[in-house]
């Protein structure tokens, strides 16, 4: 199935190429990556074809920086992205446990994806955010000084 | 002019080099992976280590620094033998052979390996790593490369040629950091016609020829310097073989013709050197039937006969745009004085495409000698209609193929086949050869000396090879021996001796003589050549580094 940008995704790109000369369109690939992800929910190989055709690279060059950041998905992910730092601070801070509450809660392993398809649950380096550590971000948004309780009403929350 | 100073000796070097460059062209050698002279320098390998002091600083960087992105300056100092600079080549080394599985008595790189050599060289005697070694698995790429990954260490030369040169991008680095791996995108192919330079270029042996996979040991192999005659760009190569087969071709560097590239047609393109088809003696055929063996003086008996009864002006003699310079010179002197015909013709394979890549074009002309022919046919020389319209007056021929894979138009085969008499000179069978009463066996490149010259005018020489097959004559010699059988007193004894003569006789090739010549050519009507120096820049790198 082709994939293509939906018209105002389409005047997204168009707005971010107009930040890069013309020549140099391979410039916008992080964020036309991060547009069509938004759209797809993944990188699909008909995204990463479609997003070389319009930034005159090739379908390699695009697969280079897919799996080159791992917050490009190759394969289909939950409606709800739950990211865990597991960096040093955070594990000093006891993450193990919000680890183990998540994993049982959810009934799924580390970069798994529950069978419903709203969760996918990922360990992650630092989060920028030690201070309140442990932390974990749910889609865009950060949530820190987790308890199992906490998290409990984080997740119950969610549609 | 730059002054810089190298492990305590001061030099002169050009301007504007890297000092990679800078040390091969006074002769030291600084190990590298990553960088290549034609390539963008990302520095990722740092193998190329140096102690540098910047012009005027009071002393040498803190950290060592990679040669590779140090561009030579006047006043800088440079050092490749300190302790500091052997450890941290040996530290880089210890880190690039983690993963590679040392599998050199099965690799095809083992003997020409910059990992191997340099390790050799310059590696630690012993390695701290005990963990298991990551196994990606071994890929067909394209028609022509196959990647072993588990011995790639990831230098990227080989993408950043898809990139710069090829300008085709089918390679990319997919995954980070240790799970790095050179491919390709799902589906998709390294086929360009530049494919087979990533194999030159890899410094280990992940990427390799299908080609040449597992046909040999690198240090049985022969070699001679030759010019690829599979179009008239006329890239300078290596021929390396064995056992009297061609096994590779490789390109030479030659900054004014190919640079360090040739492309896939003329790399793979020598199979037919090998075919156990090749015409190994003289064949005669009678009418009707199918041809027998004879030997030469058989064929000098019947030439002479057919000259007596034809006429000599009644022959066409037609020369072949495979020909050498050389044998194109004797033909054109045997037609003319020997013959005394105007019937002369050059038979050509036809024009192709041309294909332009961002840094390497292929010519369209497929025939690595037409300027050469025209130059010393003149421009009375029949070629393409006008030549089949000259046979078709002619009664007999003597005919020059060599030409792989020529396709002969209709009504050219009808003409050949109402000539009362026709001898062919051939490397293989042919159309012509289906045609001829006389089947000669002549010689290939690599079984040839001489000189071709490109679409730049440029003479260039090839090195023979290999001996004539069988009873096969160099082409010269055939002719010299049949003008002398027709009554001429011809008496050239090398084909240097008609290079010579060539250059003092047609004005075109005034100068072109094989001192001239030499390994790097001369382009006609450049005057004369300037003394021999020593090697600069790039050729300096490519005698240090390249094949």
């Amino acid at each position: 199935m082709a994939f293509e940008f939906t018209p105002d995704r389409w005047e997204r790109f168009q707005e971010i190429l107009s930040h890069y000369p013309p020549e140099r369109k391979q410039a916008a690939m992080l964020p036309t990556l991060h547009l069509a992800q938004e759209q797809n929910g993944y990188i699909s190989p008909e995204v990463m074809e479609y997003v070389a055709q319009l930034l005159d690279v090739s379908p390699a060059q695009v697969l280079d920086v897919v799996t080159f950041y791992p917050m490009f998905f190759q394969e289909p992910v939950g409606k709800y992205i739950v990211r865990v730092c597991h960096t040093l601070p955070c594990a000093l801070c006891g993450c193990r446990k919000i680890i183990e509450h998540l994993t049982e809660k959810l009934g799924i392993g580390m970069e798994e994806t529950t069978p419903d398809g709203k969760f996918t649950l990922l360990g992650v380096e630092c989060l920028a955010a030690c201070n309140q550590g442990p932390v974990m971000m749910v889609n865009e948004e950060l949530y820190g000084n987790l308890t199992p309780e906490k998290v409990d009403e984080i997740l119950d929350g969610l549609e | 002019m730059a002054k810089i100073t190298i492990d305590g000796r001061e030099y002169e070097v050009s301007d504007g080099l890297s000092a990679v460059q800078a040390a091969a062209e006074v002769g030291v050698l600084i190990p590298h992976y990553c960088y290549h002279p034609a390539l963008p320098a990302p520095a990722n390998c740092r193998m190329c280590l140096i102690e540098l002091t910047p012009p005027g600083a009071p002393g040498p960087l803190r950290q060592l620094a990679t040669a590779c992105t140090t561009r030579v300056a006047d006043g800088m100092v440079i050092t490749t033998n300190s302790p500091r600079v052997k450890r941290g080549r040996e530290m880089t080394l210890e880190f690039l052979l983690i993963h590679h599985p040392l599998d050199c008595p099965t690799c095809d790189e083992a003997g020409e390996c910059d990992l191997q050599d340099f390790t050799f060289l310059f590696g630690p005697d012993r390695s701290k790593y005990q963990e298991a070694k990551r196994v990606p698995p071994r890929k067909t790429l394209g028609p022509y490369v196959e990647i072993f990954k588990t011995r790639c260490i990831v230098c990227t030369r080989c993408v950043r040629f898809t990139e710069e040169i090829s300008g085709t991008r089918e390679l990319c680095l997919v995954n980070r950091g240790v799970h790095d791996e050179i491919d390709i995108y799902p589906g998709r192919e390294l086929n360009n016609k530049l494919s087979g330079n990533v194999v030159d270029l890899c410094p280990v042996g992940a990427l390799l020829s299908r080609d040449f996979l597992y046909r040999s040991r690198p240090w049985f192999l022969q070699k001679v310097n030759s010019i690829c005659p599979r179009c008239s760009k006329g890239c300078n190569i290596t021929v390396e073989y064995r056992d009297g087969e061609v096994v590779r071709l490789r390109p030479r560097y030659n900054g004014e013709v190919n640079d360090f590239w040739m492309c896939d047609d003329g790399r793979f393109g020598y199979h037919y050197l090998n075919s156990p088809q090749r015409l190994r003696r003289p064949m005669v055929r009678q009418e009707g039937e199918e041809p027998e063996p004879t030997v030469w003086p058989q064929f000098f008996d019947a030439m002479e006969r057919a000259v007596g009864e034809l006429g000599g002006e009644q022959f066409a003699v037609v020369a072949s745009a495979w020909n050498t310079n050389e044998e194109l010179y004797l033909i054109r002197r045997f037609a003319d004085e020997v013959l005394r015909t105007k019937r002369l013709g050059l038979l050509a394979a036809p024009i192709g495409q041309e294909e332009r890549f961002p840094k390497f074009v292929i010519e369209g002309d497929k025939n690595p000698n037409r300027t050469g022919a025209q130059l010393i046919l003149g421009e009375a020389v029949s070629t393409d209609d006008a030549l089949w319209e000259m046979l078709a007056e002619a009664k007999g021929a003597l005919i020059f193929g060599g030409i792989p894979e020529l396709s002969l138009p209709e009504r050219a085969r009808e003409i050949l086949a109402g000539l009362e008499f026709l001898a062919v000179v051939d490397i293989l069978p042919s159309e012509l050869t289906a045609l001829a009463e006389w089947i000669l066996p002549g010689t290939g490149f690599t079984e040839k000396e001489g000189c071709f010259t490109n679409s730049q005018r440029r003479v260039q020489a090839l090195e023979r090879a290999m001996e004539p097959l069988g009873n096969a004559l160099p082409e010269w010699q055939l002719l010299s021996y049949l003008a002398n059988v027709l009554g001429a007193d011809w008496s050239y004894s090398s084909v240097r001796q008609i290079t010579q003569e060539l250059a003092e006789t047609v004005s075109a090739f005034e100068g072109a003589t094989p001192e001239t010549i030499g390994k790097r050519g001369y382009v006609l009507g450049s005057g004369p050549k300037p003394p021999e120096t020593p090697l600069k820049g790039n050729d300096a790198y490519a005698a240090m580094f390249w094949p």
